[in-house]
């Protein structure tokens, strides 16, 4: 008994010689969190800017004198699009609309019918305008951006042919220039409709596409016996992100509240919010590489020249940057998720904000990516 | 197959496409709280969808003439105000209209018009830490409810944390503002960003002292571990070593964790503070000898590392979005909260334990009898140990 009993104390020494050492190195080597690399913004080559501004001219070259005077405005830099829309004392003048303001420009969620776009609808133009319109798109964009774009457009078009009361569909979707497309003073190309806000303002060798509103209805369409189901990768890359989450961050990530709509949607430029869910910092490097993916999914819809340093910038303010989801955790292959999820950093706002209006909410997406410091380029338009 | 397939999903897709694509039947109702010195402003921005848009029409346009006039407009945003109730420190604090906009009578009929009112209301002179309440009851029958803090403009504002209603109809927030109004410029507002005043320091070390507190009170597992402690240790001295040990490993690896700097996955931390449990208890029992001196000592520091891990966690869960500067004094709060909590079981088990012993006259019977405790009471707490271990384990596999 006494022989057992010292066999046992000397296992039990053993054991805690073994655990004291590979427990201690356990806690401490488990999830240090890497550092981000410090980064400067580099603007894209003149090259690439003249590339935008040779197939914008050449797209104005196509159209009339009525035609350009409809789809060319002035660019007129300002710090925030709702610097007027609100008064401050007593009774203000009728305002308050569903879309956002920024000098002439003009974009929403909503359908073109209730909320005009300026500029021309592709509808209007003849074969050669349109492709010139769509080539200008292709060459300010990424490959996978413009693919993005036309898939936006393709499910609007899908929606039309369901037949909508309000317009819809490729014809409505509507492009304007505002400013002089130019290397040299600041200009933008804003096209848009329904389900889709796209603002890219050149500025000093730079491309910023915020704000830009994305969406989709019908999330998954068919054309030509293919399924497309739009807006996918920023659906899956998000989700991959969350199952790549343990239960603690899980449980810093999940909000527990329910998100009806986009919070910082059309109307909220300016607005800065108290950021919420886990932040980047507390992220493996391969969680944080899985974050970036997500937000590339926005970043990358621009060219690669403005991308890249945009991603950098991005990347730098990457350990302030909030990742917060709603909503169920799973979603069903082939389908968009119902769950609602913001990306908050310096420098970047995202919401994916599924609408359960009149429907599916898997079916239906809006999508918000800002830049609070930047919108509309003014950090580099306004001295 | 494939094409049938193609079939069912142009079927599904039929039936999934909704006939509209905006807000149909909610009132969105999107409140952005805007935390200043001494006053806060709320931002409501209203919009109905195109179904309810009739409804709110006629509460706004009252006598139906497709004018929304002066008089409708602020008849509009009392009865708004009625529906809103916001309470700052238990205090109900009344909202003062700043501004309104209506958009017109057409575009609210249509469901593309957007109501924004700005309500301002005071915060109490006197205190840095407050509590707020807002809550939102207005067509709660349609409405979706969306609520937010602005990031505070102010340097001296400071956001300590946000909660809410699953339907965001109440909300909570906790803010700090650093003394009264100051009309000098931004440089003194940064200072007092950058050094948080002994005036400011206190309430938070005070809050979270008693969230700390709190923290212990509810958590089974770490009486538990402190539980078993106390029944090995046969001295006050050597009982007082061993919380010291214990409580210097879970003050480092609480720090570490709160400032981000080591983390370990809850599905790791939670067994093994469960196995702590059952093993620091056992060691009573089979090798008594062990429960007390260095060994006990090493134990006690080398779980007391994953314990800390647990505190962390809990205070994580509060600390969200808290200031860098703030987070040591939160720390610093949690810890001493914890520390009180241990000692409040720990302090009357031990006295307890004392108690009992002396119930014996005869020294040897009580011998006797304080083995006897400390094997059953161990035996007890090993086994809670185990069963936690197991749940800890079933649930994160």
């Amino acid at each position: 008994m006494r022989h057992a009993r010292k066999a046992g104390r000397r296992a039990m020494k053993k054991l805690l010689l073994v655990l004291a050492p590979a427990l201690t190195a356990g806690a401490f080597s488990c999830g240090l969190g890497g550092t981000a690399p410090v980064a400067t913004t580099v603007a894209a080559s003149d090259a690439e800017t003249q590339a935008v501004v040779g197939a914008a001219t050449a797209f104005l070259n196509t159209l009339g004198t009525d035609q350009r005077a409809k789809v060319l405005f002035p660019f007129t830099p300002q710090k925030t699009a709702r610097a007027a829309t609100f008064a401050r004392t007593g009774m203000g003048p009728a305002g308050g609309f569903v879309g956002e303001k920024y000098g002439d420009a003009v974009w929403s969620n909503y359908p073109v019918s209730d909320v005009p776009r300026p500029g021309l609808q592709l509808g209007s133009l003849t074969a050669p305008q349109r492709a010139a319109a769509l080539h200008l798109l292709q060459v300010l964009l990424s490959p996978r951006g413009y693919q993005k774009v036309l898939d936006i457009m393709g499910s609007d078009q899908a929606l039309k042919e369901a037949g909508q009361p309000f317009a819809s569909g490729r014809d409505v979707y509507t492009i304007g220039i505002f400013g002089t497309p130019s290397a040299g003073a600041p200009w933008m190309v804003e096209f848009g409709g329904h389900h889709l806000g796209l603002n890219v303002v050149i500025a000093v060798g730079h491309g910023v596409m915020t704000p830009t509103l994305t969406g989709a209805q019908p999330s998954v369409y068919t054309e030509n016996g293919t399924t497309v189901r739009v807006l996918a990768g920023e659906n899956d890359k998000a989700f991959a992100l969350l199952d790549a989450l343990d239960d603690a961050q899980r449980k810093q990530a999940i909000l527990n509240y329910e998100v009806g709509d986009l919070v910082l949607g059309p109307g909220h430029d300016g607005e800065a919010i108290v950021p919420e869910g886990l932040k980047a910092s507390a992220m493996t490097l391969r969680q944080r590489a899985l974050l970036l993916d997500v937000i590339s999914e926005w970043a990358g819809i621009v060219k690669d020249a403005y991308a890249k340093p945009r991603m950098e910038e991005i990347r730098t303010g990457l350990d302030d940057t909030y990742f917060a989801w709603s909503g169920p955790t799973t979603h069903a292959p082939g389908r968009n998720g119902s769950s609602y999820y913001r990306i908050q950093g310096p420098k970047l706002v995202i919401e994916f904000s599924p609408q359960g209006v009149g429907g599916d909410s898997t079916m239906h997406v809006h999508t918000i990516y800002r830049d609070p410091t930047n919108d509309y380029g003014h950090a580099l338009t306004i001295p | 197959m494939r094409a049938r397939l193609f079939v069912v999903a142009f079927a599904l897709l039929l039936l999934a496409t909704p006939v509209s694509a905006h807000r149909l039947d909610e009132y969105l109702q999107a409140t952005t709280i805007d935390v200043e010195k001494d006053h806060v402003a709320l931002e409501l921005r209203l919009t109905p969808g195109v179904d309810v848009a009739k409804r709110v029409l006629a509460g706004v346009d009252a006598n139906g003439d497709g004018i929304i006039s002066d008089a409708e407009q602020q008849a509009y945003a009392a009865r708004v105000r009625r529906n809103l109730s916001l309470a700052i420190d238990g205090h109900t604090a009344p909202l003062r209209l700043v501004s309104s906009s209506f958009p017109s009578e057409e575009a609210m009929r249509n469901g593309v018009g957007e109501i924004a009112f700005v309500f301002e209301a005071n915060t109490p002179a006197g205190g840095t830490m407050h509590k707020l309440t807002f809550e939102n009851r207005h067509e709660s029958a349609v409405a979706v409810y969306l609520v937010n803090a602005l990031l505070p403009r102010d340097p001296g504002v400071r956001i300590l944390g946000q909660d809410r209603t699953y339907n965001q109809s109440v909300y909570h927030l906790g803010f700090a503002s650093a003394g009264s109004a100051s009309p000098s410029g931004a440089d003194e507002a940064s200072s007092v960003q950058q050094q948080p005043n002994l005036q400011d320091a206190w309430p938070i070390v005070e809050t979270f002292f008693w969230h700390g507190v709190r923290h212990i009170l509810t958590g089974y597992d770490h009486l538990l571990f402190v539980s078993a402690l106390v029944l090995g240790a046969s001295t006050l001295w050597d009982l007082v070593k061993v919380v010291t040990a214990f409580t210097v490993a879970h003050s480092i690896t609480l720090t570490l964790a709160a400032l981000n700097l080591v983390y370990l996955p809850e599905a790791v931390v939670e067994p093994l503070i469960a196995a702590s449990i059952a093993f620091v208890a056992a060691q009573n029992i089979f090798i008594p000898d062990y429960s007390r001196g260095w060994i006990r000592l090493i134990v006690a520091f080398l779980f007391g590392l994953f314990h800390g891990l647990g505190f962390a966690d809990g205070l994580l869960d509060l600390m969200h979005q808290m200031p860098r500067e703030m987070i040591l004094l939160a720390i610093l709060g949690f810890s001493i909260g914890i520390e009180a909590g241990n000692q409040l079981v720990l302090l009357s088990l031990a006295g307890l334990l004392k108690a009992a012993r002396h119930l014996q006259r005869d020294a040897a019977r009580r011998t006797h009898l304080s083995t006897g405790l400390q094997r059953v009471g161990s035996a007890a707490v090993s086994a809670a140990g185990m069963y936690y271990f197991c749940v800890a384990l079933a649930a994160s596999s």
